[in-house]
């Protein structure tokens, strides 16, 4: 999943939407994270040569994004992530009996740990690499690939004790 | 859980996060091949990863458009200025040396040696030697530090004329046989 790129532009192009939903995510307001998203890349080109080469640069950057966000959060004086259930949900695009399938699964999803959920969610639905995952959430590389083995194995539990699992084979 | 199986569980976990190069995915598949009695995990794993990966994509923040990339420019004149700093510091260096060098070296002592060999002309060169000898520069501003303007002024001043005749002058107790000394 690691991306090369040499120029701020094609980083714009890899990184800049997935920023986004890390963003939003977290602050749970799209301006603002078009906002940071912006901001971040101003941040980047300023600091372009300091990057000392650890870690990939979509890392890096995930690093910047991660400090605006504190600094937003801090600036508004609270803490604020999008819980799940409040992201819209999209049911046309799967059909009726994959719907129900995927609202079980949304359930099992939602009775993990918080921080499970966010680690499971920035890999599996914002395509983060464990690089960004970390730096995204200031834990080391090692946390990011143990809490998903956890969310994946107590999720797996769950589906198949749903028999959902059985179901979504078919 | 042995060991191996541990490990497995690992790499199949891995597979389906998709954090595996596609070499070692081959490899899996190789070994499950050979294995079937593992495959039923692998499948599970494989499908609840992708049950949960649709699941949170459906339920995606709302798609607005990507704000267009911010326009960069320098954050201080520093950037555009940068060509400009070696040539104003030539001339400053410059400068300096055109100024700095004058009062430092009239206030020392050092005087450069004379540039023309001096022999003493005394059979004996150590009882003969004055005390002033080698301090006849003293008090003459052309010793002292380098500096630009005294380049340039001797650049620009008229070159003295070297007295005629005056060439190396011999008169120790050993002669060189040209004038006549010891054979």
């Amino acid at each position: 999943m690691k991306q090369q790129c040499c120029s701020l532009e094609s980083l714009w192009r890899s990184t800049a939407e997935r920023l986004r939903r890390f963003l939003y995510r977290t602050l749970g307001d799209g301006d603002a994270a078009n906002d940071l998203v912006s901001q971040t890349f101003l941040e980047a080109a300023r600091g372009w040569k300091r990057y000392r080469g650890k870690g990939s640069r979509q890392a890096w950057l995930f690093g910047i994004a991660r400090n605006l966000v504190k600094k937003e959060l801090n600036r508004r004086g609270r803490q604020r992530s999008v819980p799940l259930e409040e992201a819209a949900w999209v049911p046309a695009a799967e059909p009726p009996d994959q719907q129900a399938i995927l609202e079980s699964v949304w359930a099992a999803i939602q009775q993990l740990p918080p921080h499970l959920q966010q680690t499971l969610t920035l890999r599996l639905a914002d395509e983060l690499s464990y690089e960004e995952i970390a730096a995204a959430l200031d834990v080391p590389l090692g946390t990011v690939r143990s809490r998903l083995h956890d969310a994946v194995r107590r999720l797996k539990a769950q589906l198949r004790s749903l028999g959902e699992l059985e179901n979504g084979r078919e | 859980m042995d060991g191996n199986k541990a490990y497995l569980e690992t790499l199949l976990l891995e597979s389906s996060l998709g954090n595996l190069p596609e070499e070692t995915k081959w490899l899996i598949e190789a070994y499950l091949k050979d294995h079937p009695e593992h495959r039923e995990e692998a499948v599970r794993l494989q499908l609840t990863t992708q049950l949960a990966s649709r699941a949170l994509r459906a339920a995606a923040p709302e798609r607005t458009p990507l704000p267009s990339m911010p326009r960069l420019r320098p954050s201080s004149g520093f950037f555009t200025l940068r060509p400009l700093l070696w040539p104003v510091a030539c001339v400053g260096c410059l400068l300096l040396g055109w100024f700095l060098p004058g009062p430092a070296s009239r206030k020392s002592d050092f005087t450069r040696p004379s540039v023309t060999p001096r022999i003493a002309t005394s059979p004996n060169p150590v009882l003969a030697r004055q005390p002033g000898a080698m301090r006849d520069k003293a008090g003459d501003d052309s010793g002292g530090l380098w500096s630009t303007r005294r380049w340039i002024e001797s650049r620009s001043a008229p070159r003295k004329k070297q007295p005629a005749g005056g060439g190396i002058e011999w008169n120790g107790p050993l002669r060189p046989k040209w004038t006549g000394g010891i054979q």
